[in-house]
């Protein structure tokens, strides 16, 4: 319904946007994003008609917009204005009555009752229908942000332009004046096209974006597709990372701040390893970025300190998990910055740094593969008893890996954990074959996030061959060591 | 309970007709039958209805009817004519600049319609065609160039065009054109002094032939104002919201600017230069009525009348036989409430 051609315009004789060409088609809720000076403010005041373009057309149904007098304009595109100091106190109602202008004709037309009743449905629909007699300047800037909602809606356009909304407003107005637009974007099939700063906000809200850079189009789509980060990091210039809403299916980004600490020496030559009677502890320099399947710290997190926990071979979950918060609060370490794992064995353990060009790996492992499985045929057999036979693996990355490349590190250590199992020839005992792994069986990657980014780990990368490498040899040497240990 | 629920906007208003109609009468009638030789007030309608009307009424004394015709109620008319003409165009000004500040005085449209007053005056100058109007159009001409320059000027200052940028803009216009003028007179020796006392404001020595000077200008100008009431309603709010509402600014910006410049001008060029009536009225009209220009402009012009015509009687009874000019005393009134507004204002911002 509306259709951007070759539009080109800015201020004097420079344009700011240059070339823009785009549709939105109707009952679409539609966001513009762009850094400061990436054209949104300019694209927005082209499209409003504040300021004409330069070349190319804006056409809403087909109509070009250069063709309507300012009347025709307002019947079929409101604007939300970003700023509202009213030097006057004129009453909600007021306000809301411009609205019908352009619906009014002749010098001195007054109110139809027609007009009556749409002002009194878009005071009722944004819920300013009580304050109605009251001065505008007695309302919060929320309600006031609700009454020039009303006075757009009351234009009964066909789409409505935002400005950076939420501007001035807290974050609690900022979702209500969405939801409301919403609301009207869905019900009545208004199409909006809002200038969102506000990434998050902007992906929560909008059916597609626009992401503007330099006054061209850097991206146009789904949110998903637009808000790539490398993308984003391209034409913000900034570090932001993409994650995903914990309750709605839209990509959540994050800032990070850019100066971090730098220190020549590699993290990894920082690490310092000590060993207990009962416990293998590593600790780090700086945090580490995590992604395991350790009893604590699982999934992804931050974390500073790894534990490797022995305990007795037969053991109840709960009991070994409450004896591991013990253990460390009584080490003064705080468990949200720990990674902690069991194990039956300290001594069968074997550790390595590889190093290859930028790649700078260290892989640390502990062997007990008495409970070992075939995960092909394991099916077949019952469920034993759970034992703390296990495979911890603690793989240290130096440089910033993608979420991408955290899975996949897991994967191809797994792989090279099965290799070895293989060449290493453990049997699973349930199913006298040979064996994949134990159960609970412990992975934990942890990438410093500095220098230099991994956005890949698969076996054809060289971060995913140290790795494939490096757990190989480590789970290999731990095994001899426990085979040996066995025989003897 | 319900209804009690009146807008405030209609309440005011449905008396504030009624009541201003009533107020600007009853001031028409006190001023004409106040002065030197004091009228009783039913003589005075009673000769009104009779010289004016043909409506026969009562008895009087002739002495009388020649006073309330030939002297006091021209005189009285152009007060009103003169206070509604400032009213209407400082109403007109505030809402078109959003600024509660603006007044045909405080902008310089004053002072640029009386340095084309006194020039007519100097070079005694009478165009082809126009003749007695000479000097209103002139007037006026000068005072819609003088705030074409001053808001020209104002925005090279500052884009956004702020209350304080304008309100100092207009000064510096002001005191530039004040001094072209004592200038003029100064060059002219003695046969303009009389000057002097006509550009502090007055409505003295004048008859009919002013009023029907200023008539056909003042019924044009209020026209132009009350067709683009709702615009100045929508310039309230910015003039890109205007266009946004679907206003079409560029021609209305003229409109509006054009007919308040009529009538400062016409008014300028009949009385001199009146301070702050512009200012102070609609102020006190949006307190009573609300903002809103379709009923602010009408009403500023029968509140702005009352004020002028009473100030004028105030002007030449209060120190009697002396007559003060009428421009004391609106700025003895209007210069303390300007300085109280400038205070919210800087608060508000």
């Amino acid at each position: 319904m509306l259709r951007v051609e070759q539009l080109s315009g800015g201020y004097g004789q420079r344009d700011i946007v240059s070339d823009l060409t785009f549709s939105i088609e109707k009952g679409t809720f539609f966001g513009v994003l762009g850094p400061n000076g990436s054209g949104k403010t300019t694209l927005h005041k082209l499209l409003a008609g504040l300021i004409p373009p330069r070349t190319g057309n804006v056409e809403i149904n087909e109509v070009s917009m250069s063709a309507m007098n300012a009347k025709d304009r307002a019947r079929k595109m409101a604007v939300l204005p970003q700023q509202h100091l009213a030097s006057f106190s004129y009453t909600v109602r007021e306000v809301v009555e411009l609205g019908r202008y352009s619906h009014q004709r002749g010098l001195f037309s007054f109110q139809s009752a027609e007009d009556e009743k749409v002002v009194n449905q878009a005071m009722n629909d944004t819920g300013v229908r009580a304050f109605a007699d009251m001065s505008i300047d007695r309302l919060s800037g929320g309600e006031q942000q609700r009454v020039f909602l009303a006075r757009a809606l009351a234009q009964q356009p066909d789409i409505l332009l935002l400005d950076e909304p939420t501007n001035h407003l807290d974050v609690s107005y900022q979702l209500q004046l969405l939801d409301t637009l919403k609301k009207w974007n869905e019900t009545k099939q208004l199409t909006v096209l809002a200038i969102i700063h506000d990434l998050n906000l902007a992906s929560m809200y909008c059916d597609e974006l626009l992401l503007l850079s330099k006054g061209k189009i850097a991206a146009k789509g789904r949110p998903a597709h637009v808000l790539k980060e490398a993308k984003l990091q391209a034409v913000y210039g900034a570090d932001i990372q993409q994650k995903y809403h914990p309750t709605v299916p839209s990509p959540l980004l994050t800032l990070s701040p850019s100066a971090e600490e730098t220190n020549s020496d590699s993290l990894l030559s920082r690490l310092t390893i000590r060993q207990d009677s009962d416990a293998l502890r590593i600790d780090a320099p700086s945090y580490f970025k995590t992604f395991s399947s350790a009893l604590i710290g699982a999934g992804f997190g931050w974390a500073n300190c790894f534990y490797n926990f022995q305990i007795a071979k037969e053991y109840d979950r709960s009991e070994a998990e409450e004896h591991v918060y013990k253990q460390t609060a009584d080490d003064g370490i705080d468990s949200s910055d720990l990674v902690g794992m069991i194990t039956a064995t300290l001594e069968n353990r074997s550790m390595k740094r590889l190093q290859v060009e930028n790649v700078d790996v260290f892989i640390l492992t502990t062997a007990d593969p008495s409970s070992a499985v075939d995960a092909s045929t394991g099916w077949a057999t019952k469920p034993g008893q759970q034992r703390s036979g296990t495979i911890n693996t603690f793989i240290f990355i130096e440089g910033t890996l993608s979420e991408l490349a955290f899975a996949q590190a897991i994967v191809t250590a797994t792989e090279a954990k099965s290799k070895a199992f293989q060449d290493g020839e453990v049997v699973a005992a349930s199913s006298q074959s040979i064996a994949t792994g134990t159960p609970m069986d412990g992975l934990a990657i942890a990438a410093s996030q500095q220098e230099p980014n991994h956005i890949y780990a698969d076996t054809s990368t060289p971060l995913g061959r140290l790795i494939g490498k490096g757990v190989y040899e480590t789970l290999s040497e731990a095994l001899k060591y426990s085979c040996s240990r066995n025989h003897s | 309970m319900s209804t009690q629920k009146f807008s405030v906007l209609s309440k005011h208003t449905a008396w504030g007709y009624p009541l201003f109609v009533i107020l600007s009468l009853l001031t028409v009638l006190l001023t004409v039958a106040v002065g030197s030789v004091t009228i009783p007030l039913q003589d005075t309608a009673a000769i009104i209805l009779n010289e004016g009307f043909h409506i026969q009424t009562g008895v009087y004394e002739s002495m009388h009817a020649n006073i309330v015709m030939e002297i006091r109620l021209p005189r009285t008319l152009l007060a009103f004519l003169v206070g509604g003409a400032l009213a209407i165009a400082g109403a007109s000004f505030q809402g078109f600049l959003k600024n509660p500040l603006a007044d045909p005085y405080t902008l310089g449209v004053s002072s640029g319609s009386a340095l084309g007053a006194v020039t007519v005056l100097y070079l005694g100058l009478s165009l082809p065609l126009l003749g007695s109007f000479t000097l209103p159009v002139i007037s006026i001409i000068a005072g819609f160039i003088t705030l074409l320059l001053v808001l020209f000027f104002a925005r090279l200052i500052q884009k956004s065009l702020s209350t304080q940028t304008i309100i100092l803009t207009g000064i510096i216009f002001s005191s530039f054109l004040g001094s072209l003028i004592s200038l003029l007179i100064a060059l002219t020796g003695d046969e303009l002094r009389q000057i002097v006392h006509w550009l502090m404001g007055s409505v003295a020595m004048r008859g009919w032939d002013h009023v029907l000077l200023m008539i056909p200008f003042f019924i044009v100008g209020s026209f132009i104002l009350f067709a683009n009431a709702r615009e100045l309603n929508t310039f309230v709010f910015g003039e890109e919201t205007a266009r946004t509402l679907g206003v079409n600014t560029e021609r209305r910006k003229y409109w509006i600017l054009g007919g308040a410049s009529l009538l400062t001008g016409s008014a300028v060029a009949v009385a001199g230069t009146i301070g702050f009536v512009g200012l102070v009225i609609p102020h006190l009209v949006r307190l009573l009525v609300g903002p809103d220009h379709r009923h602010l402009l009408p009403l500023s012009i029968l509140a702005g009348g009352s004020f002028l015509a009473l100030t004028d009687m105030v002007a030449r009874t209060i120190i009697a036989p002396t007559e003060l000019p009428i421009g004391v005393i609106t700025a003895m009134i209007g210069a303390p409430i300007f300085g109280v507004l400038l205070y919210k204002q800087r608060r508000k911002e």
